[in-house]
């Protein structure tokens, strides 16, 4: 695993042969963030991607949907999170005050997967042929709950599927 | 998922009588689980006999049973209203075991009846300690390490190989009855012995010892989408060795890091899938080693609970009716969030504030017992604090506990500081005092975490405290400094005592300096939403949040702590006149401390005040919200004790006004009016000095019946026989001084005793009910079993008693409930005590006549008049009695002996066509079955033996064997009446308790000597309690017990719901 600057050009990342890239989570309004927007579309065409919160927002916008300010930021360890495929509620820590507008984002690219239990609003997605998995909120908890683990499950394994082998799903913290 | 179309009619389970380990929390639960479903359309059909719970009250339910828990009873109600669905799981260990019951004798099966809300295997996996076990090793968890016995001799053998201490579990009981910790082999032996017999499958756990291991709770829920939250995390404050029951708890827990806590998440996660909780609620409890940070599973329970109940009021997320709601098939996220209305249910509180829980205990009542506390739960009730942090928490519910606890303990001195030494480390109800002493007087933190096992956390906390108090002690008023120490938590008692002023001076001075407290909501979510929350609490900061009144107010104070004397029973009429008062443009303000009870859920009232009731934070909300008056008859002694306090704070009260109050309450005020209405009192005196009170004795003839001067549920009270009885009670009781003094009635022995309930408007006087008891004069009315319609007295009778309470409620301007205890004796009727309040047996009153009392009192009490409400005329078409349940069983030692001080925690309903059935019922419910078969042991004293020749005739042609000591048997062998003689202890074997113990003797009639009972007696009694036999120490008792019996043998019982008109 290599940390590469925010500012770092999709040629060079894709240079080190990364069998996926993870976009993190950051601060603030991501609109004006245009070379992240740049580097995650050029990214999300070669390898599998995972990104979480600001790196969701990103991902949203490189496909070109909008990003909006919430009413009310989503803050803390206790938010209720609906996967949508199978009714099954996660509960998240969260830490964001913008969220890509759904109605905005082209139509059918992604299966909007995980909505906010509280207000409804868009919280995660996974592209419809990409290895592309898109988290607004925090699955990694540190603090808060595990029971998001599973979008690194995901990650992992089309990242191992890339690699022509089965890897193991992480193990982090209790749950895998 | 929607709510499931296969069901219609689901039948609840209560709880049943009040006992120490299992008490209101389950009317709290029932009642919400049965709102919640009758809200979603089911017909709810309730099995309760405790007439003491608002889960009762006809309106909650389609079809209530007032009858004993049992599972022939409730197969009886199952054939006649073929629910589709039984629900379990909110009436605690009572309903669900009696729902496993059920299952195992195939009667589920038989009416097609599901049961919802925890599966059987799921209860069964919880419930046997070796299911368990294996269910936790497939989840991944580690249990104490342990091993099963049947037997003492296996016990011994598995104690030697595991090593001590150790700990006893029994199978399938309540409050951990039936446990404890031993730490020799001798022990050991013992406590098997008792575990085992305790047990419905005769087997006790027995396991390694996590003494000194911090101890937490979660309170988890899952529905049946698979989905699972957290509501709550506990932390108790006595690390492992106390049970929870009688531990000081803390929400949120406040010891551990995320990554500790997380650890522990995921574990109830995976504990409540492997058990397959399907669509409800459990608590687990979990233990954590203070150093290494290993876990254990302690234990889980796959329904509601006494931390559920805590849990949800300490979070506003209300577990019963979330419960209830899952196991009707909807799912968290279909559920809306009470609290917030547009946020849903499958979140986890967050609490921006913190919670404690401290209990309170009776051992005052049962002087014998040793008060070191342990595994076996022993408190009575409880109280739950909030602040915004843990020593104003701590402060405040130390303070709503009512035991003086609003003044801080001064240094412990160095020679009481080495006998802290040696008793800190034993758990026991003082220790929160003590080591506030001990703090007091320097010793670190450290050192008292050393020496008890509590985390330094919580001990640096308190040290706060006592370093703050050092601080006034020294300088005089402070404005900054005062400021402070209110949000600390100090009270204005204590600070009057600091700055040597009177509270009043206190609380002025602190308005004028603008040191008020806001009230702040209780919302779920940490003010992440908008909350339309009706539930607040009071500290000192800067943002008020009570919403501004739409309506006229009115606040009812609740009853506090559960204690011996002051129960549901008070909280029945606190939540019946706010319902009511809603109904009829209020907005209804509850105060209250106690999170066990339905007052304290915030559906009841338009806004709750979780406070204590203390003269301080009654005023506070009385400042924040001004009511149009306060309603203080209805809670019992507690409100009653501030009505002086808010009269003297110019604060209306609603209802008998304080002067009528202080009329009845003041002895020689109230001896005047009776004197002045021609009715007649026994004899009685007061005495302020021992010398006085042996001479007056000497006037008014012995027996006396002796108390102090304030006395709640007959604390201190004795019926003494003799010079030397009364000797040896003013040495026991030792206070008396003019200030205190010892009141000394003359005592009508073998008086009948007589309760009446009315509810007057000042004009006009409904009389509920004439009850009758039947013991005699001499046992505390909550003690004593007592019948509706009266089945001695004559009409005549009746109807002077109903004369002289009308005479006395007018007189007394009574305007709202009042309770008359009356004796009468060779045609007189006497005044035992006249309060105007509600009393312990309103609800009882109301369910058997089938009138709403406290609803009426509430009319009355906002200006209604009784010409104007017309209510229906009680109606009385079947016979009910209320038996009392006591705690003997919990306290061993104690004589099983009936006074005039209350000992009962509980008590059962039982009725039906006649009175023989309905004590039978009583019987059944109270757990003390009158056996349809066997042998009867008599041991009668000489003053009694012609009153039970004929009961025993009666008995041995039932077919009854008959055994008796040597006096009685040969005195009912004159009569005629066969009777085997038994040896006394001390005569030789087999003597009477060897007969017990063999399982020949099936109930013990006993009357006692009086007041110094041999020891052969005391022995008897406390064997039988041991082993269960019931045992009646009365004449009267004896005689209505047989015409039970005699019923019982006539054939099965039937059941009658409330709703069913006659």
């Amino acid at each position: 695993m290599r940390v590469v600057p925010a500012r770092t050009p999709a040629a060079d990342v894709l240079a080190m042969k990364p069998d996926g890239v993870f976009l993190s989570n950051g601060p603030g309004d991501p609109e004006p963030l245009d070379f992240a927007i740049q580097s995650a579309r050029e990214v999300c065409a070669k390898v599998p991607v995972l990104g979480i919160c600001l790196g969701h927002q990103l991902i949203g916008l490189a496909f070109g949907a909008k990003t909006v300010k919430l009413k009310f930021g989503h803050r803390g360890a206790n938010h209720p999170v609906i996967d949508r495929r199978n009714g099954v509620v996660e509960v998240t820590s969260q830490n964001h005050g913008f969220m890509v507008d759904a109605a905005t984002l082209p139509d059918g690219e992604f299966e909007l997967t995980h909505f906010s239990g509280n207000d409804g609003t868009l919280e995660g997605m996974v592209h419809r042929s990409l290895p592309i998995f898109s988290c607004q909120y925090h699955p990694e908890s540190a603090p808060g709950p595990h029971d998001s683990r599973v979008w690194f499950r995901a990650f992992s394994e089309a990242v191992g599927k890339r690699r022509g082998k089965k890897v193991q799903p992480v193990a982090v913290g209790g749950l895998a | 998922m929607p709510k499931r179309t296969d069901i219609k009619k689901i039948m609840v389970l209560g709880a049943g009588p009040i006992v120490i380990g299992q008490a209101c929390e389950f009317d709290y639960s029932g009642t919400q689980g049965c709102r919640a479903l009758k809200s979603l359309g089911f017909e709810v059909v309730l099995l309760n006999s405790n007439p003491a719970t608002i889960m009762t009250d006809p309106e909650f339910a389609d079809r209530t049973y007032v009858e004993p828990l049992l599972p022939e009873i409730a197969e009886r109600i199952i054939e006649k209203e073929r629910p589709d669905a039984l629900l379990p799981t909110l009436g605690g260990q009572t309903a669900l075991n009696l729902a496993v019951e059920l299952a195992r004798r195939g009667v589920l099966e038989e009416y097609g009846v599901q049961l919802i809300g925890a599966s059987l295997s799921a209860i069964e996996t919880a419930e046997d300690r070796d299911l368990f076990k294996k269910a936790m090793e497939r989840a991944g968890q580690l249990l104490p390490k342990s091993g099963y016995a049947t037997s003492v001799a296996d016990a011994v053998a598995l104690g030697e190989t595991l090593g001590y201490p150790l700990v006893i579990r029994s199978s399938f009981t309540l409050g951990g009855q039936g446990s404890g910790l031993v730490k020799d082999r001798r022990q050991l032996r013992e406590a098997a012995r008792i575990g085992i017999a305790a047990s419905p499958n005769g087997s006790i756990l027995i396991e390694e010892c996590l003494l000194g291991w911090k101890e937490f709770e979660l309170e988890v829920m899952r529905d049946r989408a698979d989905n699972v939250v957290i509501v709550c995390a506990i932390e108790n404050f006595d690390p492992m060795g106390v049970h929870t029951g009688d531990s000081i708890t803390v929400a949120p827990a406040q010891t551990l890091s995320d990554h500790c806590y997380q650890r522990m998440r995921d574990a109830a996660l995976r504990i409540i899938r492997e058990i397959k909780i399907e669509a409800g609620g459990c608590n687990i409890q979990f233990s954590v080693h203070p150093d290494t940070g290993e876990m254990r599973i302690i234990e889980m329970n796959p329904r509601v609970s006494r931390s559920s109940a805590l849990a949800s009021k300490a979070t506003g997320f209300p577990i019963a009716k979330i419960s209830a709601l899952l196991a009707a098939g909807l799912t968290l996220d279909e559920i809306p969030n009470d609290i917030t209305k547009k946020t849903p249910a499958c979140f986890e509180p967050s609490l921006d504030y913190c919670v404690v829980k401290i209990p309170r205990w009776a051992f005052e009542k049962f002087r014998v017992t040793e008060r070191r506390l342990g595994t076996r739960m022993k408190s009575v009730g409880e109280v739950m604090a909030i602040g915004r942090t843990f020593p104003e928490a701590l402060l405040k519910g130390w303070r709503a506990l009512e035991t003086g606890g609003d003044l801080l303990p001064g240094a412990a001195s160095p020679e009481q500081m080495e006998e802290l030494e040696v008793s800190l480390p034993e758990p026991n109800p003082d220790r929160l005092r003590d080591l506030f002493r001990a703090l007091a007087a320097n010793v670190t933190p450290a050192e008292l975490s050393r020496l008890t096992g509590i985390d330094p956390w919580f001990l640096h906390q308190m040290k706060r405290i006592t370093d703050f108090d050092h601080l006034l002690r020294d300088t005089g008023w402070d404005e900054d400094r005062v400021r402070a120490a209110k949000r600390l938590g100090f009270s204005d008692r204590h600070l009057a005592f600091r700055f040597g002023m009177k509270e009043r001076e206190v609380r002025a001075k602190r308005i004028a300096a603008g040191i008020v407290p806001v009230m702040k909501a209780v919302d779920t979510c940490g003010a992440e939403f908008a909350a339309e929350t009706p539930y607040f609490y009071s500290t000192y900061e800067e943002e008020d949040e009570v919403p501004a009144p739409l309506k006229p107010r009115v606040l009812i104070l609740g009853s506090g702590p559960n204690r011996i004397g002051q129960g549901l029973e008070f909280d029945y009429c606190c939540v019946q006149a706010a319902l009511e008062l809603k109904t009829r443009g209020f907005e209804v303000l509850i105060a209250n401390s106690n999170p066990e009870t339905v007052s304290t859920d915030y559906d009841v009232s338009s806004r709750l005040y979780f406070e204590p009731l203390t003269a301080e934070d009654v005023l506070n909300v009385v400042d924040a919200e001004k009511p149009i008056g306060v309603i203080v008859q209805l809670g019992g002694q507690t409100p009653l004790k501030l009505a002086k306090a808010l009269h003297e704070a110019g604060v209306p009260i609603l209802g008998t006004s304080y002067d009528g109050l202080d009329l009845a309450e003041n002895r020689s005020r109230f001896r005047e009016l009776i004197e002045e209405l021609g009715l007649l009192q026994p004899e009685s005196r007061i005495a302020g000095s021992r010398e006085t009170a042996l001479a007056c004795a000497d006037t008014l003839g012995y027996p006396v019946l002796v108390r102090p001067s304030y006395v709640l549920g007959g604390r201190g009270m004795r019926v003494v026989y003799s010079r030397d009885d009364l000797e040896d009670w003013l040495l026991r009781e030792a206070l008396i001084s003019n200030e205190e003094p010892v009141l000394l009635d003359k005592f009508l022995e073998g008086a009948l005793e007589i309760d009446v309930d009315a509810v007057c408007d000042g004009e006009t006087v409904l009389v509920g009910a004439v009850m009758e008891h039947i013991e005699e004069a001499g046992i505390h009315s909550g003690d004593s079993t007592c019948v509706i319609p009266p089945f001695t007295l004559g009409d005549h009778t009746i109807n002077e008693v109903r004369r002289i309470t009308a005479t006395l409620a007018r007189a007394l301007g009574v305007k709202g409930l009042m309770n008359v205890q009356y004796a009468v004796r060779h045609d007189h009727v006497y005044i035992l005590e006249a309060n105007p309040r509600a009393s312990r047996t309103v609800p009882f009153v109301s369910k058997a006549v089938g009138i709403p009392l406290a609803r009426l009192a509430a009319r009355v009490m906002t200006g209604e008049r009784l010409a104007d409400i017309r209510p229906r005329e009680p109606e009385v078409t079947m016979v009910s009695v209320k038996k009392p349940v006591l705690p003997f069983n919990r306290f061993p030692g104690e004589d099983a002996l009936l006074g005039p001080e209350m000992k009962s925690t509980g008590e059962v309903m039982g009725r039906d066509l006649d009175f023989g059935r309905a004590l039978a019922k009583a019987h059944l419910g109270s757990g003390e079955p009158l056996p349809t078969s066997g042998t009867v042991f008599l041991s009668i004293r000489d003053d009694d033996k012609r009153s039970i020749t004929f009961m025993a005739k009666k008995l041995a042609e039932l077919g009854y064997g008959l055994v008796g000591t040597r006096g009685t048997a040969r005195f009912l062998r004159r009569n005629g009446i066969r009777v085997r003689e038994v040896f006394k202890v001390h005569e030789g074997r087999p003597h009477i308790v060897d007969l017990m113990e063999n399982g020949e003797v099936q109930l013990v009639i006993n009357t006692p000597l009086g007041r110094q009972t041999e020891y052969d007696e005391k022995a008897i009694r406390e064997r039988a309690v041991a082993l269960g036999i019931p045992v009646i120490t009365t004449v009267a008792g004896a005689i209505a017990a047989v015409s039970g019996m005699e019923a019982l043998r006539r054939g099965a019982l039937d059941v009658t719901a409330l709703q069913e008109a006659l």
